[in-house]
């Protein structure tokens, strides 16, 4: 597989900007507010003048309204380090053919694409982006550990090196979120944008233990919950020994018998785990690999801009 | 089991396709990967078995309701109904003899075959039966019984009635007969009908049909005597769609004319309006396509349209009498045309030789016979040459047609001439008039007649030697002896008793045809009649035109006693006031004569009905009374026609009764049964029970597919639903 966003993405994107949460700490100006003030061209707030503050900067207006000394401080614009960390466990490998080609994004794709394929084009339109928009992007991919680390840089030959990786992406691992989070927050020290891509099949509660970490170190937090159709609805006919992709543990069973109470506990799983992240001020984006990409970027940027809004 | 429409049979096959998708479907285990276990739960092998079960069982189903409806389409009929007749007691056949039963297609002859159909039904039958008739309603219900031979015979008395069935009727008849003769216990009721309601064209068609054969049988009974008979009017009867105007042209009276004498075509119109100002109709006569005559008429019943028309040349004539009129939305335009060939014969020669010239020229019988029969007249085919009787020896005989003798006494008579004229087939007519020797003209007789004649034997003027001054006859004799020759079948003797004044008679060949006295009064015709009613026609060697001249004579020639009273100068008795020089009318309706206040065609009209044919209507009336036709169809009166022309309500369904209805109507003990006769009752099956059985079909199918529903809802899991 050769990563190709295609024009009709492409010139999507170019339109898209996406904003960080909180204020990041970056090195160059760009698209996010930083933590410091600086010199911009947009107003920030007075504050009373102190002893070694540059006089260029007392607000003489409010002076002659007053009496007394302000500063005027403008706000600093800066730009963000983001990291795309990649589930590539092998669950992550499955597909059930359900995926769509010819979409818009997608063109290359064949119909069984896996949600491993369906999260690295998700996350190289996102990393095209935020280059596009200046800011740095990295990219860690994990499986029961952290498997490969690119830090963020934010010129466009890192986007090819991304894309490259990306491209011989294959599955491999059983996922342990405990572990490969504690890792990764080890690696990665200073605050920026977590872009998580997974199916997150662990229990909930251990997603959520892992990862509420990040935004207590007041990173922002994506999680693109990456799932087949067929793993949300079941519905295959038959009857049909099911091989699990991780544990390789076996199960004979027929799905129309099961389907009900397996749509149950999914949705339960489903519930849990959203709630259990937003809680946290996670950001949660569940996609299906059906979903065209350009819409599911879409969608995702347009509920990124209300909850910033 | 047979099917009335086999072809969907073929369609059979697709009851394979449930098999072939299970198949195809077959539960193998398949073998996937899947992401994660965790929200599967395994099933049990009982609950496995228990659906693959459930799958049979739907397969099981499946290919039933594609067989039913399959089997429905192809509408079923049971054939063994005449074995299971044997199993109840008591059966009412009933037989449709309407109108539309006695339809013909073809060979086929429907009437005949139901009636072959009930026989075979009744041999079937155990115990008794009873066979009634319906057409308008119940006509006849003989009693039950179980002499087999009493109730074929009943069946084979069934005649076709003009009624329009109405099954309906009839068969609530039955019912409050049966409740009436308190007949109790359980009945199967056959009914044989071709379940169709009479409508114009399917009775023009059979009218059509029945008359033709009519008429053929009137041409062999025509060849066979060697008689020219016209074939009855054919009646076509026109639905004019309105409801309004029913109207018909009968037929033209005759078919047989002659040149050089004024033809008289007479059409019969048949009409009928409810209107207080019928319509006016034009009436035509079209000869060989070139309109003759045209006749202004009203349609407001029964009547002649007479046309006269000369024939210039013998020969075959396309006549035709066409009907114009002027009636909206006549479905059946056609049908306004009678056409008929017209045979026209050459005029006949007659020689009279005549024995007392010297009253000819005055008013003797020659004069009178040719002023009566001849050119002077118009409608006599007959034209006369008068001689002297002591001349016929010098006269060519060869070149008339017939020689009649009158007033010849007996001597003078050329035996020798006569003979051989009459030997190579020339007709001799004799006048006896007041003037003969009975014995020449015995002598003549048997030597024309070629049989020993006396007093014993067979035809003989027995009283010659009583002949009183004025040569008047007290007795005629005239008599065979069977024993002598066995192919004349004298039936009566004949004597005239009462006084007359003259005969005639008439032979051909050596065969006595008729004999015609013209005695005063009508005694003289009895004598007339009484021989001709004496012999069959096809007893006579007739050939060439003798038999229509005879046919015109008699219709034409049928005047004795105005004869006899202007012959003697006189009036006749009863003193009718004819004179010689006068034209005599012509009766052409013996019909209508009475003797002694008896109607001759009546008394010998209807026992020898060739002897007599065309132009005699009331003769046509007997004919069809025979036939059990309504005599108001022939009738003078304005009349509707017993025909329900003005409705086109197509065929009974047996949906109009229901076989749910009969079944209450007989209070849910009797049972009406349709036998099954593909030719036959086709129709009625597909209409009736061949739909009962598909719909039994249909409805299993449809239980099924009900059945098939509930187990897929209720005991199998959906096969894929969306989330």
């Amino acid at each position: 597989m050769s990563i190709n966003l295609g024009p009709a993405l492409l010139k999507k994107l170019a339109t898209m900007t996406l904003r960080a949460r909180y204020a990041a700490e970056g090195s160059i100006a760009g698209l996010h507010q930083s933590p410091l003030k600086g010199s911009s061209l947009e107003f920030s707030q007075h504050r009373p003048y102190s002893y070694g503050d540059e006089l260029k900067h007392l607000d003489w207006k409010v002076y002659g309204r007053t009496n007394k000394f302000y500063v005027k401080q403008f706000r600093e614009e800066t730009n963000i380090r983001g990291y795309c960390l990649i589930d590539r466990s092998n669950s992550m490998g499955y597909s059930s053919g359900a995926g769509r080609s010819g979409q818009s994004g997608l063109s290359d794709l064949s119909d069984k694409v896996s949600k491993l394929e369906y999260a690295s084009y998700l996350s190289a339109a996102i990393s095209y982006l935020m280059i596009k928009q200046g800011d740095s992007v990295g990219m860690l991919t994990f499986g029961g550990d952290i498997d490969d680390y690119i830090p963020p840089r934010n010129f466009k030959a890192h986007l090819q090196f991304i894309l490259q990786k990306l491209d011989n992406l294959k599955p491999a691992g059983k996922t342990d979120f405990k572990k490969v989070f504690k890792s990764a927050g080890k690696q990665i020290k200073k605050r920026g944008l977590f872009i998580i891509f997974s199916d997150l099949l662990e229990e909930p509660q251990t997603v959520i233990k892992a990862l509420k970490y990040f935004p207590y170190m007041k990173n922002d937090v994506i999680v693109f919950h990456i799932l087949d159709k067929e793993e949300i609805e079941l519905s295959s006919g038959g009857t049909i020994e099911y091989k699990d992709m991780e544990t390789g543990r076996k199960i004979l069973t027929r799905p129309d018998i099961i389907r009900p109470d397996y749509r149950r506990r999914f949705k339960d799983y489903l519930e849990e785990l959203e709630t259990g992240l937003r809680a946290h001020t996670i950001d949660y984006h569940l996609v299906t690999t059906d979903t065209a990409l350009d819409n599911a970027i879409s969608g995702f940027m347009a509920k990124r801009k209300k909850l910033i809004s | 089991m047979t099917f009335l429409n086999p072809i969907f049979l073929f369609f059979l096959p697709l009851g394979a396709i449930p098999v072939l998708l299970h198949l195809l479907n077959k539960d193998k285990i398949k073998k996937k990967e899947f992401s994660t276990l965790r929200f599967l739960t395994p099933a049990t092998r009982k609950t496995l078995k228990r659906f693959k079960f459930l799958e049979i069982l739907l397969l099981v189903v499946r290919i039933f309701i594609i067989l039913l409806i399959t089997l429905g389409f192809s509408r079923p009929v049971w054939k063994g109904h005449i074995k299971d007749q044997k199993k109840t007691v008591s059966r009412i056949i009933l037989i449709d003899n309407s109108y539309t039963m006695g339809y013909k297609k073809g060979e086929g002859d429907i009437f005949e075959s139901t009636k072959e159909l009930a026989i075979k039904t009744v041999n079937n039958t155990k115990g008794a039966v009873a066979v009634g008739t319906i057409n308008k309603g119940l006509k006849k219900l003989t009693l039950f019984t179980a002499d087999k031979s009493e109730i074929i015979q009943a069946i084979n008395s069934i005649e076709l009635s003009e009624e329009v069935a109405d099954i309906p009727v009839a068969l609530k008849e039955l019912g409050s007969r049966l409740r009436l003769l308190n007949y109790g216990g359980h009945y199967k009721v056959l009914l044989f009908s071709d379940f169709k309601k009479s409508n114009s064209e399917k009775r023009v068609l059979f009218e059509r049909a029945e008359r033709a054969e009519r008429a053929e049988n009137f041409s062999r009974k025509s060849e066979r005597s060697g008689m020219p008979v016209s074939p009855p009017p054919a009646v076509f009867l026109i639905d004019t769609n309105d409801g309004v105007y029913n109207k018909a042209v009968a037929g033209v009276d005759q078919k047989s004319y002659f040149t050089g004498a004024e033809s008289v075509i007479r059409a019969d119109i048949y009409s009928y309006s409810p209107s207080y100002s019928p319509s006016p109709a034009g009436v035509s006569l079209i000869i060989d396509g070139v309109k003759r005559n045209t006749r202004q008429i009203t349609l407001d019943g029964r009547g002649p349209v007479t046309f006269k028309y000369q024939f210039n040349r013998p020969g075959t004539y396309r006549g035709e009498i066409k009907l114009n009129a002027p009636i909206k939305s006549d479905r059946i335009s056609l049908d306004n045309s009678y056409y008929f060939n017209a045979e026209v014969y050459p005029r006949l020669n007659v020689l009279l030789a005549d024995g007392e010239p010297g009253y000819t020229l005055t008013g003797g019988e020659s004069y009178f016979i040719s002023k009566v029969l001849g050119s002077g007249n118009l409608q006599i085919p007959l034209k006369f040459r008068v001689i002297d009787s002591s001349q016929l020896s010098l006269v060519s005989l060869k070149e008339y047609d017939l020689v009649f003798l009158v007033n010849v006494a007996g001597k003078d008579i050329d035996n020798k001439s006569l003979l051989s004229y009459s030997a190579a087939g020339g007709g001799v007519g004799i006048f006896s008039g007041d003037n003969i020797n009975a014995g020449d003209y015995n002598r003549l007789l048997k030597a024309l007649i070629g049989i020993e004649i006396s007093h014993d034997g067979v035809v003989e003027f027995n009283d010659a030697a009583n002949i009183k001054a004025g040569n008047e006859f007290k007795d005629v004799f005239f008599k065979r002896d069977r024993s002598k020759r066995k192919s004349v079948n004298v039936k009566k003797y004949i004597k005239v008793e009462d006084e007359y004044s003259g005969s005639a008679s008439l032979f051909f060949g050596d065969i006595p045809v008729l004999w015609l006295s013209s005695g005063n009064g009508y005694r003289g015709r009895g004598a007339f009649f009484s021989l001709t009613a004496s012999r069959e026609w096809s007893d006579f060697p007739l050939k060439g035109d003798y038999p229509v001249f005879i046919d015109t004579l008699i219709r034409y020639l049928y005047l004795p006693g105005n004869l006899s009273g202007n012959l003697s100068g006189k009036e006749s008795k009863e003193n009718r006031g004819y004179r010689i020089g006068d034209t005599l009318p012509v009766v052409d309706d013996p019909g209508k004569l009475t003797v002694n206040g008896d109607n001759l065609s009546e008394k010998l009209l209807n026992k020898y009905p060739v002897a007599v044919s065309a132009g005699n209507y009331s003769f046509y009336d007997n004919i069809l009374s025979e036939k059990s036709l309504s005599e108001n169809n022939f009738s003078s009166e304005k009349k509707i026609i017993p025909v329900n022309l003005n409705t086109d309500s197509g065929d009974y369904r047996l949906e109009e009764i229901g076989v749910n209805g009969l079944k209450k109507l007989f209070r849910g003990y009797n049972y009406v049964y349709l036998p099954y006769s593909k030719d036959l009752y086709g129709d009625i099956i597909r209409t009736t029970s061949g739909r009962q059985k598909s719909v039994s079909f249909f409805a299993a199918a449809f239980i099924l597919l009900l059945f098939e529903e509930i187990i897929r809802k209720k005991f199998l899991p959906k096969k894929q639903t969306n989330a």
